[in-house]
């Protein structure tokens, strides 16, 4: 009995560490009515020079056009490794794309960027739709895209 | 083998043929609505172009040119999106590009069937067995109409299967075309053949990012004619390090908008360029008018498959199954069956009930060797086509060349066929021919039987009887049509001298008979009987009377009964469509030439010559006095130029002739009118129609080479 409770205790040591230094986000991007097909979403973190830092998501149906999430695409060379979360479908015109993925504590407030790409068939490419520093400051507010997203927000 | 690798998948994909076929057809129009807003360019170059654009449209994102001219501009700015047809020379907007409803209503029909990926995959499927049904159509095409280079000739046969046949030869490119382009598109849609899609350009690095140059300057896009331009999409506004992307025909390239010049350029991969070939070739973008083409051939699709259906659902209702079949090797009899359609099955069945200890089989299956008991072999064949073997037969020859051995039995021919064919019934002839070289003992002579004649057969079936010394009534008749009871209320008789009687026979039309014309064939059951004669008819519905010429015939059947009807008396009898017996339609002279009886479907075309095109008949007669007949009609036809010239013949008057002598001295003029392509149409006995034939070959006449043109036709009995 004594014993299950110290390897309990090690364990709970062990694994609480881990909670502490992440934590989950929700990422909300609500796209705007181009009147185009389902658009195709990469959301990622960079440096505040614009050097790629980490995956968060990707969406969309075929691999074979993500090449047009431009800046993600340049900077990972299509690695999807490092993502969170993939979705396998693509995002239509005037709706909404929400995911959750947790992320190291140490990236809030550090100076590291959230950006969005989007693309849409037939339309431009819009790489770096949004840039918004993730900070606990700027969570929960709303952020207008240049092109395609009418609201994006991230809530802790 | 050929045939069931045509119908069954046909049969399969009709419903869904359907579909595609006439949602294909109304979108086809789309490429040429669409090549009418293309505007003239005149050489522009994309620099000129785009400055222009880009002037008159705050926000501009990109530039395209559909596959048929039309120019199109997106732009977004505080005002919205728009997405305008634009005309080059002014850089102005014309009116929006919207997607059609209606088109898009068809589209989405066309690709998925409104059941998404499911539908995707059946239209995949169907466009695969179109083209199957393409290929071997066309080899059974081919094979129908005696090979490859007949391929253009005059289909003949019944209406169904000549409709069958003529629509295939005007769509079958169309549909082949369709059919295969269609059938890529959806292995590319499935990313089983790649498309060239995928091959994204890696952007570029060396990018300067200093101030950007007007659009109208960039170097790159001064040279590139506009009429290659697929795409231009601008960079973002606020952005210095984005870049114009041209697509053009030939590639796609990344463009500095600061210096202007070509940063990349990767031409297209061969898998793009075949994909836009297909897309081209399947959707006509732009080659509006194949487009159209490949609508109107579509349209055809729906003939084929009802006409397919229809076709198919014959055969089954005409192939009959065998009950009692004795062993090959017990039979006293074998019978041997050469069938295409199954109408031989059928006669050659009815005869097999008749007969005791009787082995009945295809003959592809046969082997000689184990008809151990036979005594008597009867071949049963039909004809495919000009002279090929029906498909049970198509290995016979061969099976027959590799036995060596000389039977015991003796062997008989029936050939079933069609006189219209040039070749007719040549493969009883063949068969009959390979057998006697084989050394083989025949019983009974080569008989032929002209289009499913149940008198023929009933007839040959005495002569099998004599020969095998038993009683044999053969009485089968292909699909009984309606009987309809007629009533006679007009008689002409002709008979001077007591010995030779003709009688001109008019019968009111009953109102729900089916409509026929001049020349189809009335067919009387006399009384007691179940066999028909078939007399020539000398009216059309449009007269509204049922009008034929009876000679009587001294120990016949039907006609000294037709002879002993008076006016008010009842007769039973039905309409044989005789299709390929009328004059055609064009206005080309017509030359007739008949004797006896044989000028009654002559007084109906005659009649019924509105166009008063050129009609010359021939005509042999016995006596002035015994068989004048339709003397007055043909009077008042030649009055009001119906007829332009009337030649008779006598033969039993000092210095008689007969119709052929006729012709010989009108050599000139029919040499003439044959060079004006006129059609011959010959009606009457055999042994007139032989001489008649001799004579005109005799003049140069290349009676075959006529028959294939459906210039020399006849009906001979």
């Amino acid at each position: 009995m004594k014993k299950k409770l110290a390897a309990l205790a090690i364990t709970t040591m062990l694994t609480l560490p881990m909670i502490a230094h992440a934590k989950p986000i929700t990422f909300t991007t609500i796209l705007k009515n181009y009147g185009g097909n389902g658009a195709y979403i990469a959301l990622y973190l960079t440096d505040e020079n614009g050097v790629y830092k980490d995956t968060i998501w990707i969406s969309g149906g075929k691999s074979k056009y993500y090449p047009h999430l431009r800046g993600w695409s340049a900077a990972t060379g299509l690695n999807l490794s490092e993502a969170r979360g993939i979705t396998g479908a693509s995002t239509g015109s005037g709706r909404t794309l929400k995911v959750s993925a947790d992320l190291a504590d140490s990236l809030i407030d550090a100076g590291y960027q959230i950006r969005v790409d989007v693309s849409v068939e037939d339309f431009r490419d819009s790489p770096s739709d949004i840039v918004v520093p993730l900070t606990s400051q700027n969570a929960s507010k709303l952020q207008r895209g240049r092109r395609y997203v009418k609201d994006f927000s991230y809530s802790m | 083998m050929l045939r069931q690798l045509h119908s069954i998948p046909g049969l399969f994909a009709a419903f869904f043929v359907f579909i595609l076929a006439l949602s294909g057809a109304v979108m086809s129009i789309q490429p040429a609505l669409d090549k009418l807003d293309a505007k003239n360019s005149n050489q522009m170059s994309i620099a000129k172009m785009a400055s222009l654009a880009a002037k008159t449209h705050a926000g501009i994102e990109l530039i395209s040119q559909s596959a048929n001219g039309t120019l199109v501009v997106q732009y977004f700015n505080d005002d919205g999106a728009g997405k305008d047809i634009f005309d080059p020379q002014t850089g102005q907007s014309f009116k929006p590009q919207q997607a059609s409803a209606i088109f898009g209503f068809f589209k989405q029909l066309h690709r998925t069937f409104y059941v998404g990926t499911t539908g995707r995959v059946v239209a995949g499927i169907i466009a695969f067995i179109m083209l199957l049904a393409c290929f071997s159509g066309l080899f059974m095409l081919a094979k129908r109409l005696g090979g490859w280079r007949h391929l253009f000739s005059t289909s003949r046969g019944k209406k169904i299967p000549r409709l069958h046949v003529d629509v295939s030869r005007i769509i079958i490119i169309g549909l082949f075309i369709t059919s295969l382009t269609g059938s890529y598109m959806s292995l590319a849609k499935f990313e089983i053949i790649d498309d060239g899609k995928g091959s994204f350009l890696a952007f570029p690095e060396n990018i300067l990012g200093t101030d950007p140059t007007p659009v109208g300057q960039l170097p790159a896009l001064q040279n590139i004619a506009l009429e290659d331009l697929r795409e231009l999409r601008f960079p973002f506004p606020d952005d210095p390090f984005d870049v114009f992307t041209l697509i053009t025909a030939n590639g796609q390239g990344y463009i500095d908008q600061a210096t202007g010049e070509m940063l990349v350029f990767e031409p297209n991969t061969l898998s793009r360029n075949v994909f836009e070939f297909f897309y081209m070739l399947h959707t006509g973008q732009g080659l509006w008018w194949l487009g159209i083409l490949l609508g109107l051939s579509a349209l055809g699709i729906p003939i084929m498959s009802v006409t397919g259906v229809i076709i198919w659902w014959r055969r089954q209702k005409t192939s009959t199954r065998i009950t009692t079949n004795v062993a090959a090797d017990k039979a006293e009899i074998v019978i041997l069956v050469g069938s295409e359609t199954n109408v031989t099955w059928g006669f050659a069945q009815h005869l097999q009930q008749k007969l005791a200890k009787t082995h009945i089989v295809a003959m592809n299956a046969f082997k000689p060797t184990t008809y151990k008991n036979a005594k008597k072999i009867i071949f049963i064949t039909s004809t495919y086509g000009d002279g090929a073997a029906p498909e049970s037969a198509s290995r016979f020859l061969q099976k027959l060349d590799k036995s060596n051995k000389i039977p015991n039995f003796e062997y008989a021919v029936l050939g079933f066929g069609d006189k219209q064919f040039t070749q007719y019934s040549k493969f009883a002839n063949d068969v009959d021919a390979a057998l006697t070289a084989k050394g083989w003992q025949s019983f009974l002579p080569l008989e032929l039987v002209d289009r499913q004649s149940s008198q023929a057969f009933e007839a040959w079936g005495h002569k099998l009887a004599k020969k095998l010394d038993l009683q044999l009534e053969l009485n089968h008749i292909v699909s009984q049509p309606k009987i309809f009871d007629l009533t006679l209320n007009n008689i002409e008789d002709h008979n001077h001298d007591d010995e030779f009687f003709t009688r001109i026979m008019q019968f009111s039309l009953p109102t729900n008979m089916p409509k026929f014309a001049a020349g189809d064939l009335l067919a009387i059951i006399p009384p007691q009987t179940n066999i028909a004669r078939y007399y020539s008819l000398a009216t059309s519905s449009a007269d509204g009377i049922l009008g034929i010429c009876v000679s009587k015939q001294q120990g016949g059947l039907c006609s000294p009964y037709l002879h002993g009807l008076k006016v008010g008396d009842q007769a039973q009898a039905y309409i044989q469509p005789n299709e390929n017996f009328r004059p055609n339609k064009t206005q080309s002279p017509i030359i007739m030439i008949g004797a006896g009886t044989g000028i009654a479907p002559f007084i109906g075309f005659i009649a019924n010559n509105n166009s008063k095109r050129d009609m010359h008949l021939y005509w042999g007669g016995r006596h002035p006095q015994s068989d004048a007949l339709y003397q007055k009609p043909l009077a008042e036809h030649l009055a009001s130029n119906h007829l332009t010239s009337l030649n008779i013949a006598h033969s039993r008057t000092e210095n008689g002739q007969y119709v052929q002598q006729k012709l010989t001295q009108d050599a000139d003029k029919i040499q003439k009118l044959m060079a004006q392509n006129a059609q011959i149409i010959v009606c009457g006995g055999r042994a007139m129609a032989d001489q008649v034939k001799q004579t005109l070959a005799d003049m140069g006449i290349d009676i075959d080479a006529l028959k294939l043109d459906k210039r020399y036709i006849e009906d001979v009995y």
